[in-house]
């Protein structure tokens, strides 16, 4: 794995725990501890340890599997953390301003394929001439769903503002 | 379990990746900046300034463009990164359906924007984000160093 393509220069410039949070952080599907220790080119004895820290801060969690201890993102800090940076670089008004952009996206992608749901556009995905058309239907559905997520927190931010720009020490908007 | 239901998990997966790759992308030398959109922190898209000078180059500054999408666990995730410079030389590193090489990873390349693109089969050493960064970001340094 050492010798693979850029694994050198990621080495250089990060520390085994950058690399060992950078894959589980973004991991799509739980994974045991000897997966997460050969894509961060770190021993497994070193990514154990790694892991057992970021699960007591609740960055990632656990999951038990038949074989050995899987591990993934924990969706609620993964949620907070993008709220928090949200609440940190926004007032009121431009929040409001996301949540229009976000409906607009999604409004403006609806009317482009004629489809109620990402979940149709996909299913006409696997339905075309080319791969190109494919690609760019996946494309959509992808984005879309993206929207949705993230129209989803910045609901969250603004329906609960006051409270959380208090905590946060901001004035409100 | 870190659930797949076609729906909240798989688009939180996409938010993830792409933030976790924007931090990598920072941490390489040969990058200067890198921009979020439509949105600095809700993005879809990152667009990140190579600048060749930083390692001592001194081709032209250029772009990189990711995009990344997660599906679910039975279908790969895609992928593309795509670089353009002021030369008007672009190439890029993609996962996805297309119909030019076997299989999904390729890689393409164009001297200018009127000519046609060249392709050939490319396999990614690893298909997590922050790995994925780090190998084409090596490519792209051995291109931007010959050139």
């Amino acid at each position: 794995m050492d010798d693979a393509r850029g694994v050198e220069a990621w080495k250089e410039h990060t520390t085994a725990f950058d690399r060992v949070r950078s894959i589980v952080e973004a991991l799509d599907q739980a994974r045991t501890a000897q997966y997460i220790a050969t894509e961060a080119a770190v021993s497994e004895t070193t990514a154990n340890n790694h892991l057992k820290r970021l699960a007591e801060m609740n960055v990632i969690r656990t999951v038990a599997g038949e074989d050995a201890t899987r591990y993934e993102p924990d969706p609620l800090y993964v949620r907070f953390r993008t709220l928090r940076e949200l609440i940190a670089n926004h007032d009121h008004e431009q929040l409001l301003e996301l949540r229009a952009d976000l409906q607009q996206q999604i409004k403006d992608t609806k009317t482009q394929h004629g489809v109620d749901s990402p979940t149709e556009l996909r299913t006409r995905a696997t339905d075309t001439e080319t791969a190109t058309e494919t690609m760019e239907l996946i494309e959509a559905a992808s984005d879309w769903e993206l929207s949705l997520y993230q129209l989803s927190i910045v609901d969250d931010a603004i329906d609960n503002y006051g409270e959380y720009a208090a905590i946060d020490g901001r004035a409100h908007a | 379990m870190y659930a797949f239901d076609g729906g909240h998990n798989t688009r939180q997966a996409s938010h993830e990746a792409l933030r976790q790759i924007r931090q990598q992308l920072t941490r390489h030398p040969l990058i200067a900046r890198v921009e979020g959109l439509p949105h600095e922190t809700l993005h879809k898209e990152l667009r990140a300034e190579v600048d060749p000078t930083a390692i001592g180059t001194a081709t032209p500054r250029g772009t990189l463009t990711v995009r990344w999408f997660v599906s679910n666990p039975t279908d790969p995730v895609r992928f593309t990164f795509h670089y353009s410079d002021e030369s008007g030389f672009d190439c890029g590193w993609h996962h996805h359906e297309q119909d030019h090489v076997d299989g999904w990873g390729h890689y393409q390349q164009r001297q200018q924007d009127a000519e046609e693109y060249v392709y050939e089969e490319f396999q990614f050493g690893s298909k997590e984000p922050a790995r994925v960064v780090w190998e084409i970001l090596e490519e792209l340094q051995t291109i931007v160093q010959s050139a």
